[in-house]
């Protein structure tokens, strides 16, 4: 028997060992084919998103926020300078055009002719030879270092005027098929955005107008909409952003009520915490997020703060995985991750996204997006990305997005009347709200997978009960810290002990000074007048 | 809690105990202080002892003149002391200086013992030996070669020995002579001031407690003669005397009106000796005595011996501490997460400190000035740190010595030749 096994194993291994030698052979054959497919980013997604070869600070500024926007929307990106896009434009419909400069090479025109593809320009270049090679007719007014007074109605909304100071702009004269917003300078009109034929223009751009940034969004998915109604609709997330453990219960629970009275769908963002999770405290706060959490409240988990040199996954990984736990522990079940934007455009950042499906970005630095992938690669990994909302500058609780999901950031710190007045304010907004509840999540951690579909969580596939039960405590809690915790836990208070000691022993000491003073004015100085200064026995 | 917090919150009790423990000296001291300011602190008595008056030198012939001078004009009754110097195997011209002292003052009974290499030169313990063992006092006064005591000093501490039968030596106050010849002295005469006279008085007040500081005192001969004299292997003889009195169940007296002037290291290499010196025999004589702490029969020397504990165990570890946690910090090695570790904590430390010895400064005849205040902040930030190196290079030292069992070395201090205007810190 024994030597059957020894007969069969060895057959298996010859067996093995030509399938090995098969795929060796065959991989050696197509190498250059593999190479290609690593390499080659071009998949012919939605967008390829061109700009000059040499851009400004300023123009580089507007790419990365136009990239952004592209990513929020849902768009696969191809990025390129116009002379990388050499031979790549066959394999798109749509060239977004980021254009500041007065000329462009004759190889991209030459291929633009030969494609059907449509093309937007936006950054205010020349767009003659582009409207040359494309036959249209049109005789733009190109503005240099101006001032731009900006005026576009978001969807439905009311009219939002914005005065921009442009350093390139184009203004058009003539009559469009489709032309939408207005631009005045220099005592003439012209539309923001006009479109002939395959030819889409944006007269100006700039990253710091919330208005434009709106207009470009809604410009984009009304120019990739292919059918001839409105594009579609994406709501906007209230979430009440950076709430600690720490934070006062009562001022919480106000919140929550009023939320739940108001029956607005809700957010709350909670920070992860590592250490001391079984304190009263924690108990306490999460009770309270339990209890929201029953009442229809998602919670969001906070990425973790990066504040070493060489930080690595694996480590932030395991925090994210003991901040889960920690909530988990009271039923508190954090659906999504609330990480800093740059992150879409980090590989780190991106590897932790992907242990989240919903990701919330909030606004960090300035100017982080690098076109070194050539491609969108968050994208890719299929999140649902939820951006920050653009808000109007007439009313900072208005959202001018609803082009893509985005998240409307609340200060839980607020005072309750005027949270009030905000959530009456954003209750009146265009752009609909929506609960996380109703879209699919899934978290993984080191230890475990929390899922929510069809309004069912699970924790590592177990069914998990959303119900709000009330904590029970023990009376007298053990804190466990031992002499030099608890010495470390009062230094706040033995501070102000200590002040009050030092307070007292300076006045007393003053006092002192005062009283040894006279009396040596009393020893020396008088003896000294009625003696003649004598020195009490000193020796010469 | 990090290693750094840690350390952290060690250094902030221990230096914050140890300064409420100087406040609380310092007020016992302060009230001491007033109290005696306000007598002339004499105590005439029915008939003054012979008091035998022994000064060890070794190579002070710069300075011995002025000493015995002084030595010679104190207002004691003139037949009832005898000074014996012990010319400790010198090698410059001490003895001719001392015998033309003794040949103009041929009325006087002063005595001029001069050792060779194979009877002396074994440190001031053994010369202190030789010179009691010709003296025929029944009280024993002790002054460095350095000094200038004032002509009242000798008579004002005979006086309270006598006066109280429990007392088994009583202390003057000590000054510094050259406070203006450098930075170092000044330091010096403002530590002398506040962590000596002022400590002292009270550690006086409260428990009863003194330690004899090596010059300007006065013992009972009966003591010395129990004790067996003076150790010889003890650095710090003043020290190590002093817990040998407490044991006998006799107090020590501060009477701060007995005042003697002594010259100071002017030199920050001396000073350096000097105080490794100083600090070897305080941990020879912790390290001997550290024992009764535990031990209920030691009465109150055992409170000594822990201050003592306190100073070069407690504070030494936390400044070490604080300071190499200062210093990674900048470098950015390390931070304090501690919540309460805040600035506003060292600046009250500060605060307490200046004020703590500004008061001392206060009680004293022309030191409470500006100048003062800005010394005291100068010297928190260097002249206490350099406490650290010593105590530090004392104990690896006193490690060494262990370890390859050498035998401890007499180091003398090295002496400045003073001009006039830098006499007497009161002109």
């Amino acid at each position: 028997m024994f030597k059957n096994r020894k007969k069969s194993n060895s057959d298996r291994t010859q067996i093995i060992k030509i399938i090995m030698l098969v795929l060796l052979t065959i991989s050696m054959l197509f190498p250059s084919n593999a190479a290609s497919a690593v390499e080659e980013p071009i998949k012919g997604k939605d967008i390829l998103f061109i700009y000059d070869e040499d851009l400004s600070i300023k123009g580089k500024e507007n790419v990365a926020v136009i990239a952004d926007i592209l990513t929020y929307m849902g768009y696969g990106t191809s990025y390129r300078t116009v002379n990388e896009s050499s031979g790549m434009l066959d394999n798109f419909d749509s060239i977004l055009f980021y254009h500041e400069s007065d000329s462009v090479s004759s190889t991209f025109l030459e291929e633009l002719e030969s494609t059907s593809c449509k093309i937007m320009m936006v950054g205010g270049g020349s767009p003659d030879e582009i409207l040359e090679t494309l036959k249209l007719d049109y005789s733009p007014l190109r503005l240099r270092e101006s001032v731009v007074k900006i005026s576009y109605k978001v969807g439905h909304r009311e009219t939002e005027t914005a005065l921009i100071k442009a350093d390139n702009a184009i203004m058009f004269q003539e009559d469009f098929r489709y032309s939408s917003g207005q631009m005045e300078a220099m005592g003439k009109s012209s539309p923001l955005f006009v479109r002939g034929q395959r030819f889409t223009c944006m007269g100006v751009f700039d990253n710091e107008s919330e208005i434009l940034k709106a207009a470009l969004s809604e410009q984009i998915s009304i120019w990739k909409w292919p059918f001839d109604n409105e594009p579609n609709s994406y709501p906007q997330y209230i979430i009440f952003d950076n709430v600690y453990p720490f934070f006062s219960n009562e001022r919480l629970m106000q919140a929550v009520r009023l939320m739940d009275r108001k029956g607005i769908p809700y957010s709350i963002t909670v920070m992860p915490v590592y250490q001391n999770t079984e304190y009263p405290a924690m108990k306490h706060f999460c009770e309270v997020l339990s209890y929201a959490q029953s009442k229809g409240a998602s919670i969001i988990l906070k990425a973790p703060l990066i504040n070493t040199e060489k930080p690595s996954l694996e480590d932030i990984n395991k925090r994210i995985t003991t901040a889960i736990d920690a909530y988990n522990k009271y039923g508190v079940y954090p659906i999504a991750i609330e990480a800093p934007n740059s992150w879409i455009h980090e590989s780190l950042g991106m590897d932790v996204l992907k242990r989240f499906s919903t990701v919330i970005l909030y606004p960090d630095k300035k100017n982080s997006w690098s076109d070194s992938d050539g491609y969108n690669t968050v994208y890719s990994d299929g999140h649902h990305l939820i951006a920050p909302a653009v808000l109007s500058n007439s009313s900072l609780d208005s959202n001018l997005i609803k082009t893509y999901p985005t998240a409307l950031f609340l200060d839980i710190n607020t005072d309750i009347e005027n949270l009030e007045e905000q959530i009456e304010q954003i209750q009146q907004s265009e752009v609909s709200l929506r609960s996380l509840w109703l879209t699919k999540h899934t978290v993984y951690t080191n230890d475990r997978v929390v899922s929510f579909r069809d309004g069912i969580l699970t924790v590592n596939g177990k069914v998990q009960s959303m119900e709000f039960k009330p904590f029970t405590y023990p009376e007298k809690f053990d804190f466990n810290r031992g002499i030099i915790g608890k010495m470390a836990e009062s230094m706040d208070r033995e501070n102000k002990r200590l002040l009050v000691i030092v307070t007292v022993i300076s006045i007393i000491f003053i006092i002192f000074i005062a009283i040894a003073r006279y009396q040596n004015r009393k020893r020396f100085l008088f003896k000294r007048t009625s003696e003649q200064g004598s020195d009490g026995g000193k020796v010469e | 809690m990090t290693l750094a917090d840690i350390l952290s919150l060690y250094a902030i009790i221990a230096i914050w105990g140890l300064m409420l423990i100087n406040v609380v000296l310092s007020i016992g001291g302060f009230i001491y202080y007033i109290r005696v300011n306000r007598t002339d602190g004499r105590i005439p008595l029915k008939e003054y002892p012979m008091v035998s008056i022994l000064v060890p030198a070794h190579n002070e012939s710069i300075v011995i003149r002025k000493t015995v001078q002084a030595l010679l004009n104190f207002d004691y009754p003139k037949d009832k002391y005898e000074i014996i110097v012990i010319n400790d195997n010198s090698t410059d011209d001490s003895a001719e200086v001392l015998k033309n002292i003794q040949q103009k003052n041929p009325d006087r009974k002063l005595i001029v013992i001069n050792t060779d290499s194979v009877s002396g030169g074994k440190g001031k313990s053994n010369a202190l030996n030789i010179g009691f063992s010709v003296s025929t006092g029944s009280v024993i006064a002790i002054y460095d070669a350095d000094n200038t005591p004032e002509p009242n000093a000798l008579t004002l501490l005979v006086e309270n020995l006598m006066a109280d039968d429990k007392l088994g030596a009583v202390i003057g106050k000590f000054r510094t002579r050259n406070r203006n010849a450098s930075l170092i002295t000044r330091f010096v005469n403002i530590e002398t001031l506040a962590y000596q006279c002022m400590n002292q008085a009270g550690r006086w007040f409260f428990f009863k407690l003194c330690t004899i500081p090596g010059t300007n005192f006065v013992v009972r001969r009966s003591i010395i003669e129990r004790i067996g004299g003076w150790n010889t292997k003890a650095l710090s003889e003043d020290t190590e005397i002093s817990f040998r009195i407490y044991r006998m169940g006799y107090k020590i007296k501060l009477m701060p009106l007995a005042v003697t002037w002594e010259q100071e290291p002017q030199l920050l290499r001396i000073w350096f000796k000097q105080r490794t010196r100083w600090a070897k025999g305080n941990i020879f004589v912790l390290k001997e005595n550290f024992k009764y702490v535990f031990d209920r029969t030691a009465g109150p020397m055992r409170l000594d011996v822990l201050y003592y504990g306190l100073v070069y165990i407690l504070m030494l570890t936390s400044l070490v501490c604080s300071d190499l946690i200062f210093i990674l910090s900048i470098l950015g090695y390390t931070h304090v997460t501690l919540s309460g570790f805040s600035s506003t904590l060292w600046i009250m430390a500060i605060l307490v400190f200046v004020l703590n010895v500004l008061i001392t400064l206060a009680v004293e005849k022309n030191e409470f000035n500006m100048q003062s205040a800005l010394l005291i902040l100068l010297m928190l930030f260097t002249y206490s740190k350099l406490w650290v190196l010593v105590v530090l290079n004392a104990l690896i030292q006193s490690a060494t010595d262990a370890i390859f069992k050498r035998e401890v070395k007499w180091y003398k201090t090295e002496r400045s030749i003073e001009t006039n205007n830098e006499h007497g810190g009161d002109s």
